[in-house]
This record gives structure tokens, sequence and C-alpha cells, in this order.
């Protein structure tokens, strides 16, 4: 028996204390009123023949009235302790329940519930039921990421709301990821349970390290989910051509994860209008890529929608039939170009109709005027923080680069033919009077180099303990065009225009598409302030969320396909107002692979069973004091008939 | 009508008993039947309650019960105290229904639970733990008797450190390097730490984490999990402890120029960075061996050191640098850099030529070319990968199979398949089928099969033996060459023809022209021929021709063999014309120092055979089989013709076909299906065809590339730019078809993306790439990269050594390789060696983020600071007791008279009446 009531002590104590009470005031002779009657002596003769026999009774009475009372007591006491059943506590369990609430939830495959997460819900609220008061016991969701509804609490109701709110995350799931925190927060904690409550779609194929587990920590694994019958757009994107900006190509993966064939239909929106209808056959469990080649679609938001027309077959997650796509409208990117006069610059960057040029002389330069790119030709002014510089032939105090000397008639040895500022170009015979001679610092990357020394270099500086805004993108070259060849070569404008690619155009511009289950890092133009600035996300659930703002990135966790819009406020007479646009998609193949699958680890046995870790409670004290009202009735009526005392 | 008293009170009693039931019974129903309440919330002096069964209120159901009871006491107690009896009772029972109701109050603690989570990874010095020891015990001392502390130490995975039983704690340990775990302190997992706390804090305590850590997370996202804690009202504090940084002077990377040509001096620098002036000895190793040391003065931050070096030949290079550290060093992990880079020179073509007179037409038309041609004789091919590696094309010509083993034939398919080399085999009697290629890997590894395009009529050969009896031949040499004819009949096929002439100073003819299917009797026939005199070749010759004239046979040949010296006499001016108008080819078999050599040779090149000579007589019989299969199995079609072109490609570019000469003979095979033909011979038989296998290609040249069939090619001008283009196409082709590859690590894991943009700068879909992943170790492992979007092809590999890797890229479309993509990644030693500074931002990021400030005092961390741990607790136990009060109370009320005498009188009863 074991009690998590009162503490023991106070409980006897007090238990003592009343039942010496008790017994106290039975000792107590309660004296009965005497009523004189006449003829009193005849009564008293008739009472006296009576009297051994009444004296029996009272004292028999008084004993038993005195015993239902100390019963009391004792029951009363019993029950403020809190008693169970040994068999039935076990003490200081740690129960993790983790549970998937990952896109592959969402399949309607399930009986006696909505889906798979509404099966997974009832489970683990039966869980939260059952658990013991010295248990303690965590909740958490996990997809891409760990979502604990709790720290570790031995009040379940608290639980219970939350999980009643947990909802399906359009996202993947990191098994490893949710492992590895399992491990970490049993770690240590003595007997541990941890149930895993998943369809474990994705699992299929899948090995695990070993997450060290503890030896007493025991594992668990409830499958939910039957069966795998679902279509999917596994990947659906457009990405601009590298050299013609404003075509695109767009690109959709459709899986079948039938195992047999299936007639589908794909159809193309732009803006919400039907553009294209695909009739497709999917063999089982084929991967169907189409590409739309340089499509020029006017409208900018594109969705990909995908459903099944066989007749006798029916998609059981419908989370992954539609995907989207955006068209980014072409952006005039805003240079400043620093300088004394320089016609090949100048002439170079006129040429671009998306180049938004503002010719600057060293004296008029304003650190505070922030723009895409700028350019300084044999100039090098302080400059702020944050931004994309080019430097031609930099000197001076207060460049970035430090230099010793100069390279006359330099000879282009080594190129990164790879880089891409190097894309379509060679500079192996361009001539060269004179260059400066830099001084490489960590992380500097030498494009193109005489002899080992770099002519041009790139650097990337983020932030530091002295300055945490640092954010900055340099590029240094290190001779003057007008003292050299190069101007005159095609290669000239091709190498500026890859500059500016290289400096503004991100790896994910080419794609523009997120994933859910990921943090985005929104790149935000370049006019808008990077501090006191918090931007709103508008959801395609109609949400609105604020965002935070770092390093003039806009960092957003989405976890829902479709459209988001990103609104920023203007800052007055900085800034006006942005809004950006943005598309996301699930792309997650092991997701749309619905099929549940059972989790296996090395070196560690998973169970496929709860029925142990869930038991009854038996609330004695409960019982205890039914039994004591009943007996409280009981001795009302004994009392009131005068049977007991 | 006058109303009894007694009677009214009764009905009162009744009235009021029952409304008091009926409303209790409306209640319950209303507030907690009917809207199915589980549980009712509300609010007492700013605490909220809750009631978590209401249900057992419908216990008070039962209370009028106790009044029912009480109508028709017995107890002579005072009636106040009767009615005292009836409520304590009552009271006693709904302190009991209140405990059932389980009411639950939302209560505030200020205590304070700190958790000290201590960085122990090997990027952390002694040094900070020791003063990490100082500050806990410190907070120890400072903390209030009901807070609580605890310590966590941290590298890969978070693990408890025990307090001492008794005085202050002694020291942090490090973490156990278990053998199935020995790298546990090369990482830094701080939101692993943090995630093990959460079930450390008890529930009724503000909760909160002081990090003692340099800051250098190497996994987890340690921001992430700071802003869970905030969530969970934990507060990170950040104790920063300063520490002198460990004197340390490491590799930090190599720059290595990206194109490397053989020969050619280039510049390896070499990035150290020291954290304090010092002395070094660095040593460059190039593959196994040594390529220079430098010993270099090393100033604090950054040093680059330069290596002049050049590499000699092309190939795969292992770039190392060994540092030993002349001063102080904390470790010596990062001593050592492993850069690897493949080396292409010029293309390398290896030429194998069975008839090392002619190699000088291929030599002399590519000396132009920036190839490098190694030429070797037929024995020199290859024997092992490393070889054969060396090169970028194999030529064969003219090399019979017997002198390739068949580890050679394999390595060579090796080579193609798997290595991406090229190979070209031409033409002549030793190649393909003639050469003894017939059904060995070099056949199924070309696009041609070796069986002739059209089955041969039959009869389709006629072969005569022609065997000089002089005296000269007598004893053995006869034996040998009886042996010889015998042999070169079994190896002919039933439906041939074959006749034996011997010949002296007449011609006899012992064996007519008859289907060699009569074998028994022909060789029986053979046994019997002798020896008799003199030599005339032109009478036995002239013989050859009456029978084989009007022979019905495709093939004509006769096999002459001869010791002596004879007249030429008409041979040359009338009998070989004549013999050529009827397509009758003859070979010659000069036997002995003796015989008339030049003759000989004469007749076989006018008759169109070959010419053998040996000093050997036993090896006459060899040279009649290897004769008689040649002839009998010639596929060789030795016709002039114009090659017809037959396919569109760009080795055929810039030649003038029309103007191409004759070629003068090729072997005659078949075209495999998948294989592209691109030159015909007249009856549409293939002349050049090429194809894909696995990465490399290779290509068949039926008719040869010397002065035998291409005669007239060597001197025309488009013989050389055909077979340069040709080489070009199908050698390997690294450089040209490479598809840029990009490597980086994100947290152990390799992140490998290819952009597939064609020349037209149009994306390439739909490839299968299959990389191969070669460890440090040198083990390799394969995977495949899935497109992600147009001409984006992308995988993400966990890293499991350090050292260098090598990523080799095969992409396929349409089961043709159309592109190789190399990258390699340098993963020299885990990431905890790469620090030599604390990052203390990340953690006073994480501390903001959690409310927590930075280097708090140790009275600081147990202040509650206004703040209150919310809990909740169950109160039905101070119900049972508050019962077990009420009925001790309600027993001494019972047993005690309040009032009234014990005596009273009759008078006095009566009177009350």
């Amino acid at each position: 028996m074991q009690f998590t009531g009162l503490p023991l002590q106070t409980v006897l104590a007090l238990a003592a204390a009343a039942a010496v009470f008790v017994t106290v005031l039975y000792l107590l002779k309660l004296r009965k009123r005497r009523i004189e009657v006449p003829f009193s002596p005849l009564w008293n003769q008739v009472l006296a023949s009576q009297k051994s026999y009444t004296d029996w009774w009272n004292r028999l009475k008084r004993l038993l009235s005195w015993l239902i009372h100390i019963v009391l007591v004792a029951l009363l006491a019993f029950a403020m302790a809190g008693p169970h059943f040994k068999d039935e506590v076990l003490t200081g369990r740690h129960i993790l329940v983790l549970i998937d609430n990952s896109a592959s939830m969402a399949a309607t495959d399930v009986n006696g519930g909505i889906d798979r997460l509404d099966i997974a819900r009832r489970k683990a609220a039966d869980i939260l039921e059952t658990v013991s008061s010295q248990d303690r016991i965590m909740v958490a969701a996990f997809n891409t990421r760990i979502e604990p509804l709790s720290p570790f609490t031995n009040d379940t109701s608290l639980l219970e709301t939350p999980l009643q709110n947990l909802s399906v995350a359009a996202t993947g799931t990191t098994y490893e990821q949710a492992l590895a925190f399992a491990a970490d927060s049993l770690r240590d904690k003595g007997q541990s349970e941890l149930l895993i409550i998943s369809d474990g779609a994705g699992l299929e194929g899948k090995s695990f390290e070993n997450f060290n587990f503890d030896q007493e920590t025991t594992i668990r694994h409830l499958k939910i989910g039957e069966r795998s019958d679902n279509i999917a757009i596994t990947a659906f994107n457009a990405r601009r051509y590298l050299a013609n900006k404003l075509d695109f190509e767009l690109f959709v993966q459709i899986q079948s994860f039938f195992d047999r064939e299936i007639d589908a239909e794909l159809e193309l929106y732009a803006d919400e209008r039907l553009v294209e209808t695909r009739q497709i056959q999917l063999q089982p469990d084929e991967i169907y890529q189409t590409f739309y080649p340089s499509q020029a679609i006017a409208g900018e938001k594109l969705e990909a929608r995908v459903r099944i027309t066989s007749r006798d077959a029916r998609d059981v997650f419908p989370l992954d039939d539609r995907a989207y796509a955006l068209l980014p409208a072409a952006q005039k990117l805003r240079v400043q170009l620093v300088t004394d006069g320089n016609l090949f610059l100048e002439g170079t960057l006129l040429l671009n109709p998306n180049i938004e040029v503002t010719r600057t002389r060293l004296h008029e330069y304003d650190v505070s005027q922030s723009f895409d790119v700028t350019i300084f030709d044999r100039v090098a002014p302080p400059i702020p923080d944050t931004g994309n510089f080019v430097y031609f032939a930099p000197s001076g105090p207060d460049s970035p680069f430090d230099t010793q000397g100069a390279i006359n008639n330099p000879i282009i040895t080594d190129i990164k033919k790879s880089h891409p500022l190097m894309r379509w170009i060679t500079l192996k015979d361009v001539n060269i009077g004179q260059s400066v001679k830099f001084r490489r610092k960590s992380g500097d990357d030498a494009v193109a180099s005489a002899f080992g020394d770099p002519i041009i270099m790139t650097r990337r500086e983020t932030a530091t303990t002295d300055q945490p805004d640092l954010q900055r993108n340099l590029i240094a070259i290190g001779f003057d065009v007008r003292n050299s060849d190069f101007p005159m070569r095609v290669a000239f404008p091709v190498f500026i225009f890859n500059l500016l690619d290289y400096l503004t155009i991100d790896d994910q511009d080419f794609i523009a598409s997120h994933e859910t289950g990921e943090t985005w890092s929104i790149k935000l133009p370049a006019d808008i302030p990077t501090s006191d600035v918090t931007a709103t996300m508008h959801t395609p659930t109609g949400q609105r969320l604020p965002v935070p703002i770092f390093d003039g990135r806009a960092m957003f966790y989405g976890e829902t396909p479709g459209f988001y819009r990103l609104e920023i406020p203007g800052v007055s007479s900085v800034s006006r107002p942005a809004s950006i646009l943005l598309a996301a998609n699930m792309n997650d193949v092991d997701e749309s692979r619905i099929a549940p699958f059972q989790l296996e680890l090395p070196d560690t046995e998973v169970s496929d069973q709860a029925e142990a870790l869930v038991f009854r409670r038996h609330q004695l004290w409960i019982w205890i004091l039914l039994l004591v009202s009943l007996v409280l009735m009981l001795e009302w009526w004994t009392y009131n008939r005068r049977v007991t005392q | 009508m006058i109303i009894n008293r007694s009677k009214l009170t009764s009905a009162l009693y009744w009235i009021v008993l029952t409304a008091a039931w009926m409303l209790l019974a409306f209640l319950y129903f209303q507030h907690i039947i009917a809207p199915g309440t589980e549980t009712i919330a509300f609010t007492i002096a700013d605490r909220t309650a809750e009631i978590m069964a209401p249900r057992w209120f419908g216990l008070t159901l039962f209370l009028p019960i106790l009044w029912l009871i009480a109508r028709n006491t017995l107890s002579d107690l005072p009636r106040y105290q009767r009615a005292i009896n009836i409520t304590l009772r009552a009271l006693v029972l709904s302190a009991i229904i209140a405990a059932l109701v389980q009411v639950v109050f939302t209560s505030f603690e200020s205590r304070v639970s700190t958790i000290f989570l201590v960085d122990t990874s090997a990027s952390v010095p002694d040094e900070v733990l020791e003063k990490a020891v100082t500050f806990i015990n410190e907070a120890h001392q400072a903390k209030g008797p009901r807070d609580d502390l605890r310590v966590v130490a941290f590298a890969q995975h978070p693990y408890q450190v025990e307090w001492p039983t008794e005085g202050p704690l002694t020291s942090i340990p490090r973490p156990n390097n278990s053998p199935e775990n020995q790298d546990e302190h090369l990482y830094t997992d701080i939101a692993a730490g943090l995630r093990m706390i959460y079930g450390l804090f008890p529930q009724d305590h503000l909760k909160r984490v002081v990090i003692i850590s340099d800051g250098n997370e190497t996994r987890g996202d340690f921001i992430a999990e700071a802003y869970r804690a905030r969530a969970f009202g934990v507060r990170i504090f950040n104790h920063e402890v300063e520490f002198e940084p460990r004197p340390e002077v490491l590799i930090q990377n190599i720059d290595v120029p990206e194109t490397i040509e053989p020969g050619a001096p280039f510049n390896l620098v070499a990035r150290v960075f020291s954290t304090h002036d010092d002395r070094a000895t660095i040593t460059l190793w190039q593959n196994e061996f040594k390529d220079s040391t430098q010993s270099v003065e090393l100033t604090a931050g950054l040093n680059e050191i330069a290596f002049k070096t050049q590499v000699y030949e092309p190939g795969f290079r292992e770039f190392r640098l060994e540092m030993t550290v002349e001063g102080q060093d904390s470790f010596s992990e990062n001593n050592h850099f492993v850069h690897n880079i493949n080396i292409r020179g010029k293309p390398r073509i290896l030429y194998i030529e069975g008839e090392t007179r002619s190699r000088i037409y291929l030599e002399r038309a590519l000396k132009d070319e920036t190839f490098e041609l190694e030429t070797r004789s037929a024995t020199g091919f290859p024997r092992s990968k490393k070889e054969i590696d060396a090169f970028d094309l194999v030529l064969m010509s003219d090399v019979p199979a017997k002198n390739l083993s068949h580890d050679q034939m394999r390595l060579l398919d090796r080579y193609v398949r798997e290595d991406g080399g090229g190979f070209i085999m031409t033409g002549g009697e030793a190649s393909f089928g003639p050469g003894g290629y017939k059904d060995t890997e070099i056949e199924k590894l070309l696009p041609v099969t070796f069986e002739p395009e059209k089955k041969r009529e039959t009869p389709s050969l006629a072969l005569l033996l022609v065997i000089d009896r002089s005296g000269s031949m007598a004893g053995e040499r006869m034996e040998l060459a009886k042996d010889a004819a015998k042999a070169a009949v079994e190896a002919l096929k039933p439906q041939d023809q074959v006749g034996v002439i011997v010949f002296d100073h007449a011609a006899e003819t012992p064996i007519r022209l008859q289907p060699a299917s009569n074998r028994s009797r022909i060789l029986s026939q053979i046994s019997r021929l002798d020896v008799r005199g003199g030599t005339d070749i032109a009478l036995a010759l002239a013989e050859s021709y009456e029978q084989l004239a009007f022979a019905s046979a495709k093939i004509k040949h006769v096999i002459l063999l001869s010791d002596g010296e004879s007249p030429a006499r008409n041979i040359f001016t009338e009998i070989l014309p004549a013999m050529r108008i009827e397509n009758i080819t003859v070979s010659t078999v000069a036997v002995g120092d003796g015989s008339d050599t030049s003759m000989l040779r004469r007749i076989a090149e006018r008759g169109n055979g070959r010419y053998y000579f040996t000093n050997n007589p036993y090896h006459v019989p060899q040279i009649f089989v290897q004769e008689t299969n040649t002839v009998a199995k010639s596929s060789m079609k030795e016709e002039p013709f114009r090659p017809t072109v037959t396919g569109r490609a760009q080795i055929l570019d810039g030649i003038a076909w029309n103007q191409a000469p004759y070629l003068l003979g090729y072997v005659s095979t078949k075209a495999k299906p998948q294989a592209n033909v691109l030159l015909a011979a007249d009856n549409g038989e293939p002349l050049l065809a090429r194809w894909r296998q696995g990465l490399g290609k290779s290509a068949a040249f039926t008719s040869d590339l010397k002065n035998r069939w291409a005669v007239e090619w060597v001197r025309w001008p488009g013989y050389s730019k055909f077979w340069s283009q040709l080489i070009r196409d199908t050698m390997r082709t690294d450089d040209r078809d490479s598809l840029p590859m990009r490597v980086e690590i994100i947290q152990d894991h390799a992140h490998i993306t290819v952009d597939a943009i064609g020349e037209d700068d149009n994306f390439i879909n739909n490839l299968i790439s299959n990389v191969q992943m070669t460890l440090p170790s040198g083990k390799i492992e394969p995977f495949q990269l899935t497109q992600t979007a147009a001409g984006r092809f992308q995988a993400k590999i966990p890293l499991k050594e350090y050292g260098s890797y090598s990523f080799k890229a095969e992409h396929t479309l349409n089961n043709d390789t159309i592109a190789i993509s190399n990258a390699s990644l340098s993963y020299p030693y885990p990431q905890e060696f790469m620090f030599t500074q604390p990052n203390h931002t990340l953690i006073r990021r994480a501390a903001e983020i959690s409310n927590g400030t930075t280097n708090p005092t140790a009275q600081q961390l147990f202040e509650p600071s206004g703040e209150q741990a919310k809990y909740r607790r169950h109160i039905w136990p101070y119900f049972v007791a508050l019962a077990l009060l009420l009925l001790v109370l309600d027993l001494a009320l019972r047993r005690i008279r309040l009032s009234g005498k014990t005596e009273i009188s009759w008078d006095n009863l009566l009177k009350k009446r």
C-alpha cells in the first residue's frame, strides 16, 4: 500500500488525537435527565429489578458507539493519506508521449476517428487519464521540429487542452530529431517510458544510429494508419533561366503510392485561372516528372493540382494534392556607383534596363542611404554594417581590404572557373597595368590570382561580438579597369553583371518556393531598416502573425502549404511599406509515402503495445469516504433511535 | 376552523424539507447534470480554483434525511442542542462531499530551482571547469533552504553531476568516453543539455538554468531551444567564464588552384591559425611522397604559408599537410589537413599496334594534336588498373587476342565501363573475329558483333594445300608437312572443299578437290605422301589454278609449302594474274634458310595471301592451321570501297567525305542494336560504329589505319582530322561534359547540389545521377541525387569520418551517361577543434530570449524577484481532515449536555406540557 495524500505523520497525529477525544467522550458518563414522577418509589422498585440488565446493555451500547466512531476516525484518516494499492502505482516514472503531427497524420484511412491524428490524440488521452500521480509526464508533438506541450508534470489536466488543440502541421517528419529529443529528455530519469504515437510514414528503409537511450527506458511505438493509397505532388517550382531572367521553367513531380495503375489529372492554374490540364496515367509507385520550359506566364501565383480520375480509387491523403509556386516580378536593382567618373563602368551598368544607376561623387557619398549594391571605383569611404559592396582598386584607411604595395603587370594564373563570378568568361589573357597587392584575411576567397596573390576576391562578413549587426558582402578587384584592356572585351559587361548577380541573387531566388517545416529566411529589400520593425505574415489560413527581423531578413517558420504575404510597415521618411509574396509547399516524398511502418532501432527493443503503460487508477479514498458517509447516516439513525449513544 | 398547532408545525416541517430537497435537486440538475459539466472553475482571492468532480454534489440530496430521522428522535437533549447536532452532522457530511468533488487550487511559490548546465566538450579548458565549480559552490552557499540546486554537464550528450554527500562540489567530470562512444567530447550540443533538464525541475519551483559554456555549438539549434525554454518558463542565465585562449596552432584550410597542369609549378597555400607567436615545421606530402618541408615563424592570427610545388603526372593527388609545432599547442588533431584533387593533363592515348612498322602513320597524323600518344607493341597492353588509368583512351590495332590475357580484357572492360575510359579497335588481320576476339569481353564491349552481316554461301571455301615433296623435305619435315595438312583439313567445316597437290619437278594431285566431309579418306591419303626429287613451284601453281578455277566456291585459296628454290618461270607473268582474275589467293610458307624466301614472299604478295617463314619445321602445322582459320573463317572483305556516311555526328564534321579515297578492305562485322553506325561499307556493313558503355565509350573502325587497307587514306588530309576527332569523341570526357557540383558541410552533413545547365542555358532534366562518395577510409558509398527543380539535383549525406572525401557523380540521361561531376570535401577534424575563442553572442542571445541575464551574481540566481511558480494543489485531504475534526466536535456535542438540569420534577414537567 502506498499513500499520496497528506503526509502520514500528520494523518497519524490527527487520527490519534481524534481517537483520544472520542474515547474520552465515551468515558464521560452521560447523565440522563431524571424525571421525578409520583409513585416514584414504585417505579424505583421496578427499575431496581431491571438495573442489572440495563447497566450491562448501556455499557454495550456505549462500547459499540465508541467503536463506530473509532472506525470512522480510522477510515477518515486512512482516506486522508491517499491510499493506493501497491501494484497500482509505479512511482517515479517519467513518461514521454511523442505524438506525430506531421502531414501524413492527416490521412483519413482510419476507423473510429476523423484522421490518424485524431486516433493518436485519443490514445494519448487514454494514457493521460491513467497515469498515476507520482508519474511525471510530458507530451510533445513532433514533425520537423519538436513542440513539447509542457515540461514534465504530474498534473495531466494541464495537458488536456493543448492535446485537444493539437492539429496537423503540413510538414515532414524528422524521427532522428524526435528520438534524440526523447533520449535527452529521459536521460538519467530512472524508470522511463517513451511512447511514440505515429504512423511511421517515411520510416521504411531508414536506419538509425544509436541514440544512447538509457537502459531503463522502455520504448513503445503505436502504429496508426492502414493504407498507402495516395498520389502527391512532391515537387513544384519555377526556376529562372540564368541568362534569360524573364523566362522560367516549371517543374512538377507527381508520385503515386498506389500498388496499381491509376488515372489522374494534373491541372495548372495561374492566378487562379486554369491554364493547362493534362491526363496522366501512373504506374504503381511511379514518379512522374514533367517540365514546362520557357514559360513567360502572365500571372504571379501558380498552383498545380492533381486528382485521381480512376473511379475505383480514393486518395486518403489530400493534403499533398496541391502545390504552389510564384513567378516573382523582375525588380529593378538599385546600384550606386561612387566614382570620379568612369565611363566604362557607367556605360555597362546603363546597358541593363533592370538596373537603376545612381552616380555619386566621393564627397556626396551618404552612408545612411542604402542600395542593393554600391560600387566604389578607386575610392574607399567608410561603409555601413550591412550591404553589398564592390571595390575596384581600393586603397586608403577606410578600405576593408588590407593592402601591401602593388603588383606590376600581373598575369592572372589561377582562376576559379566554377565561381559564379567567372560564369561564361575567362580572364586568362587580360592585360593589367598594375594591381593592388591584397593581404588576405581568414575567409577571403580568391577568385582570380596571380601567382598566389589575389586579384579578384570575395568576402562575406557576419556578425561578431564587436559588430553584432555586421552583414556585408564584399568583392575586391585589385586593378583599375581603365588601367587594363578588360573593358575592351566582351567579358567585361558579363563580369559586371555576374558581380551584381552574385551579390543580389540568392540561390533560393532561382527557385522561388519555400518548404514547410523549415524556418524561412526571407531577404528584405535593401531599403528596409533592419531594426525596430516587426513585419506581419499573412498565412494561407488567414492568420496574421508577427515576424521578427534580424540582419535584413525576416525569419518565419511555416507549416502550411500555400501563398503567404509578408507585410513590412514603412518607417516614416526612411522607407515605404513593402509586401513580399511567398509560396510554400510540403515537397516531402517521405511524408507523402503514408504507408504505416513500425519503428525499429538498433540495439533497442521497440514494443508495439501500450497496454502495459495503461492502467486504471483506483482512487480508494473516494470509496472510503462513501463508506464513511453511509456509516454516518446509519449511525445518525441508530443514535436518534437510541440504539447507540 | 381552529388549526391544530402541532399539525401546523408538522406541515411547515414537511413543506420546508420538501422545498429544500427540491431546491437542491433543481440546482444539481440545472447546473451539473443538464450541462454535462466536467469541471467548474472559479476565482477566490486571485487564485484560480477548479472543481474536478462536481457530480459528487449529488450526495447533498441525501442531507435532508438527517432532519427526517431527527424528527422522531429519542434524544433528550435540549432542542437547540439537537439542532446543533443535526447541523454538525450535516457539516461533517458536507466536508466529505467537498472532498469528493475534488477542489484544486492554483498555488504560487517563490522557491527557486537552479540548474547549472556546464559544457565539458573538448573546446572548454579545465580552467573554465574549475572556475565553474567555484561559482557553483558560491551559489550553493547563497541558496535558501527551500531552494534547489543541481548540476548537469554536457558535451555531445548531457549527464547529471551528483552533488557530494558532504561538503562542496569538488569537480565536474569530463564525459565518459566509453569504447562505443569515443567521440563524446568532440561535440557540443547545448540544446540537448537544455532538453534534459526540463524534467529535472521540481514542479513548485521557479525554473532557472545557468549555462557555463564557450558557446561553440557543433550540433543542435540552441536558439530554437531557448525559445522553447521560455515557453516553459525556464529562464536562461549566462555565466561567462573568461579564460586565456588556449595556446593553439591549427591548419584552417589549404588553397589549391582549381586547375593544375602537370609540370607547371603552382602555389599551394596553407592557412595556419595561431593564437600566439610560435615556430612550426610543416611538411607537404603528395600521395605517398614527401614533397617539401618548411620551418616557419608563425605570428598570432592567420598565417599563409605558400608551398611552391608541381605535379608531374596527371591523375589523382592527395595533398597532405603535417605540422609539428615547437611551442605550445593544445590539440594535435587539427595539425594535419588533407586535400584531394584530380589533375587532368593532356589527354593521354595508348596506341597498341600489332604491326609495329605501321605505327608511323597514326603517329604522324596526330603529332600536331594536343594528345600525348604512347605507342606500344602488341605485348604492351597494361597489366594494372593504375597503369591503364593513366590513359584516356586505348586504341588497339591488329593486336591478336592471344596477346591479351583474360584479366587484361576484364581490366579494359572495367576501364571503359567504370572509369569512363575510351576504347577504339581498328580492323586488320588480327582484329575483331580474325584476331580471335570472338566471344571475349572485348566483343561485348564493342558496338559490333564479329559475325559478319551475311551468311557465307556454301561451299564457300576451296582450299588447296600445295606441298613441296622434294628430297630436302625427306624425313621429319615431310612428316610435319603431313601433320600440317591433316590439321588444316581438320580445321575445315564439312561443306568446305579441300585438295592436296604435291610437287617436285612435276605436280601430282593425290587428293582432288573434294568436300572436307570426306575427312577420314583425305587424312589417310595424306599419310601416304612420300618424298621425291626437285622443286617446281610453277607447275604446282598451274595445277592449282586449273583445279580451283572451276571450283564453285566464293573463297579460293592455296597454301604453298616449300623449302627449296625453284625457277620463277611464268608464275608472275601468267599464273598469278590468271589466279587474281579468278579470285584465287595464295599464301606461302617458307621452311628453313634454304628456301627461296624472296620468291615465296613475292608469290604471297601477288597472290593476295600471307607469307610465313619459319626455321622451325615444328611450327609448320601451327602456321597451316592459322592460315586455314584465317581463310576459312575470314570475315575480311578485301575489296576497294568508299565509305558511306550513315549517321550525323560531330566526329564526321569538317571532313570532305565525298572526296574520301577508297579503302581497300575491312573486317566484316554486324552492328549491335544500340550501336550508332556512322560510316558503312558498300554492302551496308559497319565501318565505323560507336556507343556508350557505362561511363565510357567504345568505337569499332573495321578497316585499318595503316598502309594495307587505308593505304590511300594515310595520305589524305581527312585522315588526320578523322582520327583526331574520333579519338577526342571517344576518350574520357571529364573535362568537357562536367556539371558543377557543390558540396558544403552543414552540421556533420554533406549537402550536395548539382546544377545541370546545358550549353544553351537550358536546364537538363530527368537525369539519373549516381554519386560515389569515397570516404577517407577508402570505403565507397553510393547514393543517388534527386531532382528538386528544373536543372537541380540534390542530396544530403551524413559525414561519419574525418578526412578528405571525394565525390564522383555520373549523370545518365536515357541510359546514356552524359556528364560527370567531381568534387572533393575536406573534413579534416571535428569542428570542435576549430574554435579558439568563445562565442559569447550565442548564449547572450539565448539569455535575452528567455528573459535571463548575463553574468548574474550567485545571490541573483536565487532571488525570486517577484516571480512565482504556479502549481496546482489538490485540497481534498484537507476537507477530509476537516470532516474528522467536525466529527469529533459532533460527538462532543452529543455527549455533553449544554444546559438543563439532570433532575426535573414531575410538576415542572407537567407545567411544561
